[in-house]
């Protein structure tokens, strides 16, 4: 039984990989797939950056969700391409946050 | 002729956007990268794009952009208070996404936050002063107020003939498209510090600005009134059926 306060990382994954696989297979151009693969990177690097003094396990396991939608949309294109663009998104996302570049708001 | 206390008033006010009105160096970052993206995401159309397209379209979301921010720390200056400007990130990469989701036919144009900052040296002596959620959401709403005046006196010039169209009739476009994104009541966009406010002055603005943009979409009718009338009727229609009996 999916208790939601218990699973509720791997129900958001769930869900979020099932965004990113509609995300990718809606763009249907492969190189605007890839470019949202390292747009949706950017999003969880400022993530990263906003959990940085607390436990990343559950963005970990949303992060995978959401890179294992891209993978399954974009498989046949090229999914090394996928992780790599994914990591550098989230590294950059991070980097220009860390950095102090970009002063963004969560609410 | 203005009495003593109105000129001091003026004075006080222009020597307020003298020393607080400009932007601080990581706004004007903010302001920069907003400002490519959303020339990016207006000048894609069809999944393409042109350089001319672009850089026009920097320009005037530059103009809008200015014309957003500059009214809401005009007003937040008259009313004491120091205004910022943040970049919000997530509403920055989802306009990209929608974008090439959407091969450009979706133009989400939000991604700013704003703050207010109490300057206490210059409200001495005022009655019971201080950042409240009315005064927030008074200075959040001065942008899009200014987008959509901005964009109608040029819009109207044009029709008087007196403005050449094809500067005013984008202007206006993207005036009224990046007023309606930013009064959508999303954290931490200026809609959300208005509902919060009150929602049934969100319902009155919601109703009057959408309805002013329909209008102008598909009917090519531009009317102050009518889209006053519609605000009124969407407040009633929100009193009726969620607010009353709420006590």
């Amino acid at each position: 039984m999916v208790e939601f306060e218990n699973d509720w990382p791997d129900i958001i994954a769930f869900l979020v990989s099932l965004l990113s696989f509609f995300v990718a297979i809606v763009s249907g151009n492969r190189v605007f797939g890839f470019v949202i693969v390292f747009l949706v990177g950017l999003i969880f690097g400022r993530m990263w950056f906003r959990f940085r003094s607390e436990s990343r396990v559950s963005l970990v396991i949303v992060m995978l969700g959401a890179l294992l939608g891209f993978l399954i949309a974009l498989f046949f294109n090229n999914p090394h391409l996928v992780v790599i663009l994914f990591l550098v998104g989230v590294a950059f996302g991070f980097w220009v946050h860390e950095k102090g570049f970009i002063k963004s708001v969560e609410f | 002729m203005f009495s003593l206390k109105k000129r001091m008033t003026w004075r006080n006010f222009l020597d307020k956007v003298k020393r607080y009105f400009w932007f601080s160096k990581s706004e004007i970052r903010a302001f920069i990268v907003s400002a490519l993206v959303f020339a990016f995401v207006w000048s894609f159309n069809n999944g393409r794009i042109e350089l001319e397209d672009l850089l026009v379209s920097l320009v005037l979301v530059v103009v809008v952009m200015f014309v957003h921010h500059a009214g809401q720390r005009l007003w937040g200056l008259k009313r004491g208070f120091r205004v910022e400007q943040r970049l919000w990130w997530y509403g920055l990469v989802a306009s990209l996404i929608l974008a090439f989701i959407s091969y450009g036919r979706i133009k989400f144009l939000a991604a700013s936050s704003t703050m207010i900052y109490m300057l206490y040296g210059h409200r001495l002596g005022a009655f019971r002063y201080g950042p409240n959620l009315k005064e927030f959401a008074a200075v959040c709403l001065a942008g899009p107020v200014a987008n959509i005046l901005f964009g109608t006196f040029f819009k109207q010039l044009a029709n008087m003939g007196v403005f050449p169209v094809f500067i005013a009739d984008p202007v206006f476009k993207l005036s009224l498209v990046f007023a309606a994104w930013n009064l959508l009541p999303i954290p931490p966009l200026d809609g959300s510090r208005i509902l919060y406010s009150s929602r049934l002055f969100f319902a009155f603005l919601f109703g009057a600005i959408s309805s002013y943009v329909l209008m102008i979409v598909f009917l090519n009718v531009y009317s102050y009134v009518f889209a006053f009338l519609f605000g009124v009727i969407s407040w009633f229609v929100s009193y009726v059926f969620f607010e009353k009996g709420i006590s």
